[in-house]
């Protein structure tokens, strides 16, 4: 598949020598009839040329928001980014012109949605889909562009694509559209794809698939991968790093195994004992996180994760403590990609996050400030929702 | 999709049967006696039976209803009971009249509707979006009548800009030897005459504007609505994220999923239009099938009433079948099945 | 635990919101509609009240005060026999309304039932059903209507008789529809896993929920039976009683004299009519927002 991926597009051979992508402090707001919604709240990092890099969280935790707000797709006029910078490749995307963003889309950064059902247009034929997009950024004539649309679907494994090119969406099973929509995303041989929980939607028999195929694409077409997911479980065999976001905040991460091995956020911990794991036999219980995700148009002073969190101390309610080395108070700066940073006060310890609880003494006091909490957002929410 | 049609054409063989069997018994029911009406004060139980042996109408129903429809299949509709006419012909001499009057209203209600509706949906909000929502209310809310009046005063009597009866300047141009009665046709191919073309369209404004406006106001409405809710959809966002250029998007993704419902709309609204003609054609003395119905309807004409209306049903039928071919052809979920 | 706190204080308001106290909320939210009510309460009221508000009798003028410009004394002037226009436009809501009421009231009923049963026995009967029901839409409404006033004789009873038998397919499409989406829906399969009658079903399940979509259609339909009135009062088939002022028949009445300078008389009756129409339509556009919040934006 040498035409999908032009060598000369490596994006390593960049003159700083930096991350292909660069997010810095971005801060993304929605307008709501409910006020405000703080949906992204400064968050920074940075994507390597070639890199697979997980990011995960609950719904609403600003994963996909973030996503969407680097090439500018936030619905309008609800959306806005109120903050920060995103670098794209030495290019400052939130000030690039409009006609060079919309070149930049599809051709250098490319998505992958959800429900490939509702994310492909039902009323057109997916070889029209897939060549509009040849169309949009190259003056291929037609004929070239469909055969370019096929090498792509056969990179992507769909049987047949010659023919297939003729049908509609509804003409194919789930895990098919999604391999539709990877070809979409792969047509242009992006530098960076972006996966917005592509499985999700899916049958679980054909999630691991699609999962595959992503990384052996990019793998063969040398795209970096931003793969989010709620589910720790997609990214674990996938990714060179994770990061966890909670509340619109990077809240940790890490290289994929330490991460796992050592969590030390108690909101990751959380993540991974509410996940089935097979490698540790039956004798582990299977613990939800309790609560709800803070409200977003009023977030607290403290830490957004305290009022759900065992190990919650007093100055969790107090202050929002920076993503740095764990245990440090200090904001991590300058560090190199991939250092364990977590943003936490009290982060856990091995022996805890086995546990998936504190150790002993910690438990009552922030028990009862963390109901305290739950009880003062609770009457809140029932005064005005 | 040639199945799919097929099928359509089927199921429109019982409601045309249902439809004839339908009107005789109807107005078989109704109280009141054609005979009476035609004869008037000249009804004397002699009279009336004679007429109504004229008529058939003292067969037995069945037999009636069979005459009828044989008559129906070798195209006869029966004739008219006060002119003698038969109904065929006075029907092909007034229909191309109405098809003038209700093309041109459609048009307008299309070329003007989706247009205002896209533009309103992309600036939600907007100032322009709110003049025209309320535009398009008031538009849905004003009678015909009242509408045909207003555009007769304004236009006609105060401003003298354009003519407010009938459909070409009687004492200029004549039609009496005209062939297929399609005046914009005949004026303008047939005769050449650029004048007389002016005038017939002339006389087409006020009557096709006064018809259009309630279908205008209704298709620029769900247009707004459809393309709004089509700009939420995924697959836009999808398009946005390839890179399209604006322009692509809103032709192929936007317009072409939006226009299912609206041609829905369209449809539901081109078959009321029919009705809408009837009041049309008589404020603007418009010589087409509304006006002679409603004046059959005046003269309990039963013939041409039963034969009027089996008629237009039928062409609603067929318009309404047209129509979802439309929307087969739009939505290949269903063309597809 | 935090969490059970937490979802205990925030069950009690939840339960409170039913759907019908969100959609009051919303449509009181909606400006749109307030102009709708007050349009709607407006015209009921001056319905309701015209014997008592109307300055003059609708039905006696004074031939020598006739075509009297807008004045004190006649605020919107006078007419051919010299009748108060006020007084005339405040008893022709009376017609208005009645008609409205009646003759949604009627083809709600019918339609109503008729397509229940269509609906919730599905299978053949439907078929055949809903095929009478294509067959009275393929109709030309106004002339279906036009043909039962005549046959029936005028009277605004008639009127909203025939009105209503154009409202009836309508209905029974609407309700048919929603019916058969209820019937697959999950709640209808858990009332029948349980036992629950077919007619328990569909009084105490299905109906309910179907009548979202029938309020909307309903008050619309009050609005084109407005519309419907007048231009059979116009094309001369309105009351022939004159004591009973209908604003159609008004409005016929005066079209001649559009020309001779009072063309006030022909304007006001258009105008009312139009302020009573656009009250119902902009009250069902709000109702229909209150009920469905998908449409929400």
């Amino acid at each position: 598949m040498t035409r999908i991926y032009d060598a000369s597009a490596d994006a390593t051979t960049r003159a700083d020598g930096g991350s292909l992508l660069q997010v810095r402090d971005l801060r993304v707001e929605f307008s709501s009839s409910s006020g405000r919604v703080h949906a992204v709240n400064g968050v920074s990092f940075d994507v390597q040329a070639h890199e697979l890099l997980g990011i995960v969280g609950e719904s609403g935790c600003g994963k996909s928001v973030t996503s969407l707000a680097i090439l500018r797709l936030l619905p309008k006029p609800a959306g806005r980014i109120t903050g920060g910078t995103v670098t794209f490749d030495g290019t400052d995307l939130l000030h690039l012109g409009d006609e060079a963003m919309r070149d930049l889309r599809g051709r250098q950064v490319a998505m992958i949605f959800q429900d490939p059902m509702t994310s492909l247009n039902p009323v057109t034929t997916i070889g029209e889909q897939l060549v509009e997009v040849v169309q949009a950024h190259t003056k291929l004539r037609r004929k070239a562009a469909e055969q370019r649309a096929i090498e792509t679907l056969e990179l992507v494994g769909l049987p047949n694509a010659k023919a297939r090119l003729k049908n509609f969406p509804h003409q194919f099973s789930g895990g098919m559209r999604q391999r539709v929509m990877i070809a979409m995303a792969l047509i242009m041989g992006p530098k960076l794809l972006i996966a917005d929980e592509p499985t999700t939607a899916l049958d679980v028999t054909i999630q691991a698939q699609i999962l595959d195929l992503i990384r052996r694409v990019a793998q063969e077409t040398g795209a970096a991968v931003m793969l989010i997911t709620h589910d720790l479980g997609v990214v674990a065999g996938m990714t060179q790093r994770i990061q966890v976001m909670y509340a619109g905040h990077i809240v940790e991460t890490a290289t994929t195994d330490e991460l796992f091995a050592h969590p030390r956020h108690p909101y990751t911990v959380g993540l991974l004992r509410s996940i089935p794991r097979l490698d540790e036999g039956g004798s582990r219980e299977l613990l939800p996180i309790e609560g709800l995700p803070p409200d977003l148009t009023r977030l607290p002073a403290g830490c957004p994760f305290a009022p759900r969190c065992a190990w919650a101390i007093e100055r969790c309610l107090t202050e929002n403590p920076p993503l740095g080395l764990p245990g440090s108070a200090e904001p991590a700066t300058g560090v190199a990609l991939g250092t364990h940073l977590a943003a936490c006060w009290n982060p856990a310890t091995d022996d805890e996050a086995r546990a998936g609880v504190p150790a002993n003494g910690h438990i009552s006091a922030v028990e009862a400030a963390g109901r305290e909490r739950a009880a003062a957002a609770a009457t809140a929410l029932g005064v005005e929702p | 999709m040639l199945k799919f049609i097929v099928r359509r054409l089927l199921l429109l063989i019982p409601i045309l049967l249902g439809l004839s069997l339908l009107m005789v018994v109807f107005l078989h029911m109704l109280p009141g006696d054609p005979c009476g009406a035609i004869l008037g004060e000249h009804s004397t139980p002699a009279n009336i039976a004679r007429c109504q042996h004229g008529l058939g109408l003292d067969k037995p129903l069945y037999q009636q209803y069979l005459d009828y429809m044989a008559g129906v299949i070798h195209g006869d509709f029966g004739v008219s009971a006060t002119n003698k006419v038969s109904v065929t012909t006075s029907f092909l001499t007034r229909f191309p009249a109405t098809i003038e009057l209700t093309v041109a209203a459609m048009f307008l209600a299309i070329g003007i509707g989706i247009p205002l509706g896209v533009a309103a949906a992309k600036r939600q909000y907007s100032l322009f979006d709110n003049f025209a929502t309320v535009a398009s209310l008031i538009g849905i809310s004003i009678p015909i009548f009242f509408l045909g009046l207003l555009l007769q005063y304004v236009f006609g009597v105060w401003l003298h800009w354009l003519p407010t009866a009938g459909r070409y300047d009687l004492g200029t141009f004549s039609y009496d030897h005209a062939g297929t009665n399609f005046l914009l046709w005949e004026s303008l191919v047939i005769n050449r005459n650029p004048a007389e073309f002016l005038d017939v369209v002339r006389h087409l404004i006020l009557p096709a504007v006064a018809l259009g406006t309630i279908p205008l106001a209704v298709v620029a409405r769900i247009t707004r609505s459809a393309v709004l809710e089509v700009l939420s959809e995924d697959y836009v966002r999808t398009a946005r994220a390839k890179g399209l250029t604006s322009k692509r998007i809103d032709d192929r993704h936007v317009l072409r999923n939006a226009m299912l419902p609206i041609s829905t709309v369209i449809g539901l609204q081109t078959g009321l239009l029919l009705g809408g003609a009837v009041l049309t054609e008589q404020i603007f003395s418009w010589g087409g099938v509304g006006n002679w119905l409603f004046q059959a309807a005046v003269d309990k004409d039963f013939a041409v009433i039963q034969s009027g209306a089996l008629i237009l049903a039928s062409i609603f039928v067929v318009v309404n079948l047209i129509v979802d071919v439309g929307y087969a052809y739009l939505n290949p979920r269903i063309r597809y099945q | 635990m935090a969490g059970v706190a937490l979802s205990q204080q925030l069950e009690a308001p939840i339960k409170g919101s039913s759907l019908w106290r969100d959609a009051s909320r919303r449509l009181l939210r909606n400006r749109a509609a307030l102009v709708g009510m007050f349009l709607v309460v407006s015209f009921i009221f001056v319905a309701i009240f015209a014997p008592l508000i109307s300055p003059y009798s609708p039905v006696q003028g004074t031939i020598i005060h006739r075509f009297l410009p807008p004045s004190g004394s006649h605020l919107l002037g006078t007419d051919l026999q010299g009748r108060d226009i006020l007084s005339r436009l405040l008893w022709g809501a009376r017609s208005s309304l009645w008609v409205s009421i009646l003759s949604v009231t009627v083809g709600l009923s019918i339609g109503l039932t008729y397509g229940s049963i269509s609906g919730f026995l599905g299978g053949w009967v439907d078929f055949w059903m809903m095929r009478v029901v294509d067959i009275i839409l393929s109709l030309p409404g106004l002339l279906l209507t036009i043909t039962i006033v005549l046959f029936l004789g005028p009277g605004l009873n008639t009127i909203a008789f025939a009105i209503a038998i154009e409202n009836v397919p309508i209905f029974a499409r609407l309700v048919r529809s929603s019916i058969l989406a209820l019937k697959e829906s999950d709640f209808v399969l858990a009332a029948r896993s349980i036992g629950a009658s077919d007619p328990r079903i569909l009084l105490h399940h299905i109906l309910p929920n179907a009548l979202t979509p029938v309020i909307v259609q309903g008050t619309l339909a009050l609005a084109t039976a407005i519309v419907d009135a007048a231009g059979l009062g116009y094309l001369g088939f309105g009351p022939q009683d004159p004591a009973t002022p209908e604003w159609g028949t008004m409005l016929t009445d005066t079209q001649r004299y559009l020309t001779s300078g009072a063309a006030y008389t022909a304007l006001f009756p258009g105008i009312a009519i139009i302020l009573a129409v656009l009250g119902f339509n902009l009250l069902g556009d709000g109702l229909r927002e209150a009920l469905d919040p998908r449409l929400k934006r």
